[in-house]
């Protein structure tokens, strides 16, 4: 009892820092984050007005260092601002499904009944029932086309697991004999499911978000490469494969910078997931 | 004598499965004086548990409800109060421990934290005086160094201390009832002790009344003062304690009291009562006991034995001993 007590979240701190492939995770996210901030640093080029047509599809040189477009704009600097929309693109429908879904999750597990049983449950069973990116193209035909609109579409297609995963964890912790002993000391309905059970959900939906986050990118680059997404000029990760398709072969590095990009970012966010679930499972003790 | 905190009269509670009706708890009548333990004895099954959820009106809606009878707190019926104003009897007026102190703490919030909660909730004070008045129950219940408990975390703590801060939760806003639902059955038998000790000196202290529902006589023999013996959701005997270790005058009564290993005789078997308590919801026309008693007789199997009054503390519900007395 002498050394400082320890929340769950600090003790999986340390378990997750002691993960290195866990910490190069996060590392990748933190330079994504880093390059979508400091992006006007890091290069001089304009990713959308600086068109050099001089320099149309050439490779890579000292004065653009990833090559340039089909447009004569630099890879590089489109590249580093799209990390800006990257960011934004698992930010954002992650975010939604998170605060839309993980209420109507709690309500669902929480309350139980015929709005749980006979209307939340069948209602995500049929969302889920669409592939995502059919969802998707389904709600940009409808919304429109455009970044916001993708986001979106991307955050619905998400709902139903961040449901899923509440309802089942509500379901699970409310039967608990702390919950019990909560209600047993006057405590609200919504008190107990806000301040007793989601604490206890969060660790869960912690992974869940990042798992989330990397299908978000996935997604927001194949909307945007079939044309949905973002439109052609900005730089999304997604529309730059989409222009580099038709040189592949002749001029495979257009394809090769952005599509790096993407899959190392990916791969950064399932890692940290990883590294979260082991770290904040209660079962993976030392 | 002085006024009943607690009367608790024909108390039905039945269990909504599908579309069945299965009576759970039926016909409960009890009295509950202040500064005074009662014991709720049986085996598994037998409706103890929901008594007591039933008292709290903790019973979930979707599959149970009180039928028939009140439940008064100081001649308020509580089956008739709305959510919102059990939530302000529950912790103040009535609290409650459980079973498994094991599971019974939120893991993600400091003891400090979980202990203010209710002080906060009822008395309306701020969180540093919720914390004094914290620090002040964690001594009450012989925690050493509460300073120091106030910030640790549940799992840092073994199964008596989480049962005292257990019982120092219960007890921080002065209820005058406790309900100790198998309070100590998940400790071993010397933090048992210390457990029923504190019990003990905190009612006295605090004047409560405290309802203690368990399936170990041994238990009831330390602190309870009066007994009500259950079974397949009917009380079957009530006695005053040393009453009903010396004569207990129900079979099911008898059969628990043989049922628990002699200190003085080693080597023979253990006796134990043949079957099992009727699943809630079988019909049985008789003596819900009938099947595993040994006594039993042809009458016994015609009609249900009404719960007989012998004197004042003390009644039974079998036709064997009502009706040679």
């Amino acid at each position: 009892m002498n050394r400082k007590s320890q929340s769950v979240y600090a003790l999986a701190f340390h378990r997750f820092m002691r993960n290195k492939q866990a910490v190069l995770g996060a590392v990748i996210i933190l330079g994504l984050v880093f390059v979508a901030v400091f992006a006007p640093f890091l290069t001089h080029y304009d990713p959308i007005f600086d068109q050099d047509y001089n320099a149309v599809l050439a490779s890579p040189s000292s004065a653009h260092i990833f090559g340039t477009d089909d447009l004569g704009r630099d890879t590089f600097a489109r590249l580093v601002y799209g990390a800006r929309l990257t960011t934004a693109a698992a930010v954002l429908p992650v975010a939604f499904a998170f605060f839309v879904g993980v209420p109507i999750g709690l309500y669902s597990g929480y309350k139980g009944g015929f709005i749980d049983q006979w209307i939340i449950t069948r209602l995500v069973d049929a969302l889920q029932a669409f592939p995502s990116l059919m969802l998707a193209l389904a709600l940009a035909a409808v919304l429109g086309g455009g970044f916001l609109n993708a986001m979106l579409a991307i955050g619905i297609g998400f709902l139903p697991a961040f449901i899923r995963i509440t309802r089942g964890q509500v379901i699970a912790l409310k039967n608990q004999e702390y919950i019990l002993a909560a209600r047993s000391i006057g405590c609200s309905n919504l008190r107990i499911a806000l301040v007793h059970i989601l604490p206890n959900v969060m660790p869960t939906l912690l992974v869940q978000i990042t798992l989330a986050m990397a299908t978000a990118i996935i997604s927001e680059a194949g909307l945007s490469y079939i044309g949905v997404g973002a439109s052609p000029e900005q730089p999304s990760w997604g529309s730059l494969l989409r222009t580099a398709q038709s040189y592949l072969v002749t001029q495979p590095w257009v394809a090769a910078f952005p599509g790096l990009a993407i899959s190392l970012v990916v791969l950064g966010f399932n890692m940290m997931g990883d590294g979260l679930r082991r770290a904040l499972d209660p079962k993976i003790k030392q | 004598m002085a006024e009943a905190v607690l009367k608790i009269k024909n108390l039905c509670v039945d269990f909504l499965d599908d579309h069945t009706i299965v009576p759970a708890v039926s016909d409960l009548s009890i009295d509950i004086f202040p500064g005074e333990t009662v014991g709720l004895v049986g085996e598994s099954g037998c409706g103890k548990s929901t008594t007591s959820l039933a008292i709290m009106r903790l019973l979930d809606t979707n599959n149970a409800r009180i039928s028939k009878g009140s439940i008064e707190l100081h001649g308020q019926d509580l089956t008739k109060l709305s959510e919102k104003e059990m939530q302000r009897i529950r912790g103040k007026e009535i609290s409650m421990i459980f079973q498994e102190p094991m599971t019974s703490l939120n893991p993600v919030y400091t003891i400090g934290r979980q202990l203010t909660e209710g002080i906060v909730l009822h008395q309306g004070v701020s969180q540093k005086e919720a914390e004094t008045i914290a620090i002040d129950m964690l001594q009450k219940v012989d925690i050493p160094r509460p300073e120091i408990m106030m910030k640790s975390y549940p799992f840092e703590l073994s199964g008596g201390m989480r049962q005292r801060v257990m019982i120092a939760i219960a007890l921080s806003c002065n209820p005058k009832i406790l309900i100790a639902d198998e309070p100590t059955t998940a400790l071993d038998v010397t933090v048992q002790a210390q457990i029923l000790d504190l019990m003990n000196s905190l009612r006295d202290e605090l004047q409560m009344a405290v309802i203690l529902i368990t399936h170990d006589l041994g238990v009831v023999a330390e602190i309870c003062k009066y007994v009500y013996v259950m079974y397949a959701g009917q009380i079957v005997e009530t006695a005053a304690i040393d009453d009903l270790l010396n004569d207990p005058l129900h079979p099911y009564t008898q059969g628990l009291l043989n049922s628990m290993p002699d200190r003085w005789q080693g080597g023979d078997r253990l006796y134990n009562i043949p079957g099992t308590v009727p699943l809630p919801g079988t019909e049985i026309k008789g003596c819900k006991f009938a099947d595993r008693c040994e006594y039993c007789t042809e009458k016994c199997r015609q009609a249900p034995p009404p719960l007989v009054r012998l004197d004042e503390h003390r009644s039974v519900r079998c036709f064997r001993s009502a009706g040679t007395q």
